[in-house]
């Protein structure tokens, strides 16, 4: 990469007077339009806008893109019910006026994510700012709203690393957290499984990979698990022997990592060819999505089972359009013909917060929407929204396992709720070997 | 002692795909003098090539190899001879960033088409081993893809040393006046051994998509393979592919057994520098 981007810099193709000429006229046209354009063109736009612009920056290309695909469909969906009579009631224009979104994408990169919510805020002149889709997306974000200040609503990623951004005045976050929600879930799902409490890691050298394996390994050990910790593994890692050697060797019977899609597609395959056959396989963030799970190829996903934040059989309805999430869920198929993905819903209830917060404050001001943030306390289809003191609102967590399916080739089963029971149980977890 | 063969067989079956990865992008580095930045990309093309075939007639991967092959010989063909031969002159940038942009506006368009959706080419070799031994099991698809990679090594190797073409080409690469001399169009020749690497990145698109899953955005990853490879085997060299190849493998996996599986890319590039550091013309490389 680094290669890449040196031959870049040296470029010099163009001659030295083909560059002062193109640079003159280049120059020129901006003298002009600067001239002319501010005093024409901009306060008459800043005077004319009638509208509610929202800043979306998303991860539309790169790796975590599987998250970010949804957006239009979810993004247009909601507007379009906002603004059906007329949008929403706006003090300083004294009528309502429509909401409007910018997406704009961050290709998967924390760099490229900070500088386009600049460029929201400095150019765009966003009154208000949704994001979400992982540390990669909702760090960087939250940092340029706090040095803006800017309002920014953002849903989906974990709490932990979102904490470590903070303190936050201008922020509000709802996920679940590592410490709280998934190792009761992961060690809730374990326990109705017979195994000899020996867990292997499979954690990727990120953030994510980093903090589970710590926090495992400390709250396991109290719930009387021996953890094997070979050591993370940088990303695209093309061979895992070593690993499944050692995991062979203590004996290990229940596999837990948290590793982007190849490379647990890579490591679960040789599991099988090596003979490495854990009793249960709990894999977070690489097996949330049915086409990474497919692309396992054969049988290899049936019984792998990993954290559900939302399904078609959570028991919440949109505040916004009344849909339960089965129902949002079925159009979602009606129109795509793909099966529901978990960022769906959260993506859904980010404008349902945004469309209250904006109801409510009536303002276009940022520090009036900040406190209409501060404020909500809300049903949503991912749950019940009420931010503490540390301007977080965690969502319910249950686990899920991946079985065959009748409509789609992988549909997966919730088969833990012992902290929420009002999420159903659909199936019942059974062992790997 | 029994342990250590595990890891060395595994290290020499996938170096043996990290050859194939690599002997592409070698070849014209080392007749054109063209980083081709774009191999990845164009590799993982050829993956999805494969992919829409396998979908199409329900074939296994390996027969999609007999369409993807010759339409990536085209696919080279054509990207030498309309877009890279147009800027090939003294400087070396202007290739390097059509292969950029290249590389960019494959990732973009293989997203528009193929959406961002993990793939994989299934068969049903991905799973099966042969034991051979209480600790050592012998992966068929690793198999698979050691000896396809050889043969096509193998088969480039012979290509340039017994037939007029492959003689030709590495006559415009030693000496582009002396072979336009003897009548030798360079200019077409180039555009052949493009389309000749890409049949190697066509085969190594099929094998790599077989044994791992792959995203429209998998390329750059493997481009790093190559480039490893290609700089510890050196520059152009056939051999230097192979060994390059084995070399980073079993670096990665030794240096795993030995300490901790997560060091295992850094000992594979650790390798990659004592290389450079004691040798920068690569193993098998000429002058520089």
């Amino acid at each position: 990469m680094e290669k890449k981007k040196k031959k870049k810099d040296r470029y010099d193709g163009i001659s030295r007077r083909d560059f002062m000429k193109k640079g003159a006229v280049a120059v020129g046209a901006a003298m002009t339009s600067g001239l002319v354009l501010p005093k024409v063109v901009k306060p008459a736009r800043a005077a004319r806008r009638k509208y509610i612009l929202i800043g979306r920056p998303n991860p539309s290309t790169g790796p975590i893109a599987s998250f970010g695909e949804p957006t239009p469909w979810v993004d247009e969906r909601a507007v379009a019910k906002i603004n059906k009579d007329g949008g929403i009631y706006i003090k300083e224009f004294g009528k309502k006026v429509p909401v409007k979104i910018k997406i704009m994408d961050t290709e998967s990169n924390p760099t490229k994510a900070g500088e386009v919510a600049s460029r929201l805020i400095v150019k765009d002149k966003v009154d208000l700012m949704v994001f979400y889709h992982t540390p990669d997306t909702v760090n960087p974000v939250a940092s340029i709203c706090e040095r803006f200040k800017v309002p920014g609503i953002s849903l989906d990623a974990p709490l932990e690393p979102w904490l470590e951004g903070g303190p936050y005045h201008w922020n509000f976050h709802a996920f679940w957290s590592v410490e709280k929600d998934i190792v009761p879930v992961y060690t809730g799902m374990w326990e109705q499984v017979k195994t000899n409490r020996v867990v292997g890691i499979l954690m990727a050298n990120d953030p994510d990979g980093v903090s589970w394996s710590a926090v495992f390994k400390k709250l396991g050990a109290k719930l009387g698990y021996k953890f094997v910790d070979l050591g993370r593994f940088p990303y695209f890692n093309k061979d895992f022997s070593s690993f499944i050697d050692g995991w062979k060797k203590q004996n290990v019977e229940i596999l837990l990592g948290n590793t982007i899609p190849p490379d647990f597609a890579t490591a679960w395959r040789q599991c099988q060819r090596l003979g490495f056959r854990p009793k249960v396989a709990t894999i977070g963030k690489a097996v949330l999505f049915p086409s990474a799970v497919g692309a396992l190829g054969g049988d290899l996903a049936n019984g792998l089972t990993t954290e559900v934040w939302w399904s078609p059989h959570h028991p919440f309805k949109s505040s916004l359009t009344g849909e339960s999430a089965r129902e949002l869920c079925d159009a979602w198929m009606k129109d795509t013909g793909k099966e529901w993905t978990q960022p769906i819903g959260y993506k859904h209830a980010g404008y349902e917060i945004a469309a209250d917060v904006l109801r409510r404050a009536q303002s276009i001001d940022k520090q009036t929407i900040r406190n209409a943030i501060a404020d909500t306390n809300m049903d949503t289809i991912v749950g019940h929204i009420r931010y503490n003191k540390e301007h977080y609102s965690r969502t319910p967590l249950v686990g899920g396992q991946w079985v065959k399916g009748t409509k789609f080739p992988w549909e997966l089963k919730i088969v833990y709720n012992k902290e929420h029971p009002n999420i159903p149980m659909t199936g019942k977890i059974f062992a790997l070997s | 002692m029994e342990s250590l063969l595990q890891p060395i067989l595994n290290g020499v079956l996938l170096g043996g795909l990290y050859a194939v990865i690599a002997i592409g992008m070698s070849t014209m580095f080392g007749i054109v003098k063209l980083v081709n930045l774009a191999h990845g990309d164009l590799m993982i093309m050829s993956s999805y090539l494969s992919l829409v075939i396998v979908a199409w007639l329900g074939v296994n991967p390996l027969w999609s190899l007999l369409g993807v092959v010759p339409v990536m010989f085209f696919v080279g063909f054509f990207i030498q001879d309309f877009l890279i031969n147009r800027v090939l002159g003294k400087e070396m940038e202007p290739p390097l960033l059509v292969a950029f942009g290249l590389s960019i506006i494959v990732q973009n368009f293989l997203l528009l088409i193929f959406t961002p959706d993990a793939r994989s080419l299934t068969t049903d070799l991905a799973v099966k081993t042969i034991p051979l031994g209480e600790h050592l099991n012998l992966a068929v698809l690793y198999l698979v893809d050691f000896l396809l990679g050889g043969a096509v090594i193998l088969a480039v190797y012979l290509f340039f040393k017994n037939t007029y073409m492959g003689r030709a080409i590495r006559a415009a690469s030693d000496d582009e006046m002396g072979a336009s001399l003897m009548g030798v169009n360079t200019r077409k020749i180039y555009a052949y051994a493009m389309g000749i690497a890409m049949m190697t990145a066509g085969v190594a698109g099929v094998l790599v998509g077989m044994t791992f899953t792959f995203y429209p955005h998998t390329g750059p990853q493997y481009l790093i393979i190559a480039m490893g490879v290609v700089i510890i085997g050196g520059l152009g060299s056939m051999k230097g592919c192979l060994a390059g190849g084995l070399i980073l493998a079993l670096a990665q996996l030794l240096g795993a057994h030995f300490t901790s599986p997560g060091y295992q890319l850094l000992f594979g590039y650790g390798a990659l520098l004592v290389v450079l550091g004691l040798r920068p013309q690569g193993l098998f490389g000429g002058k520089i």
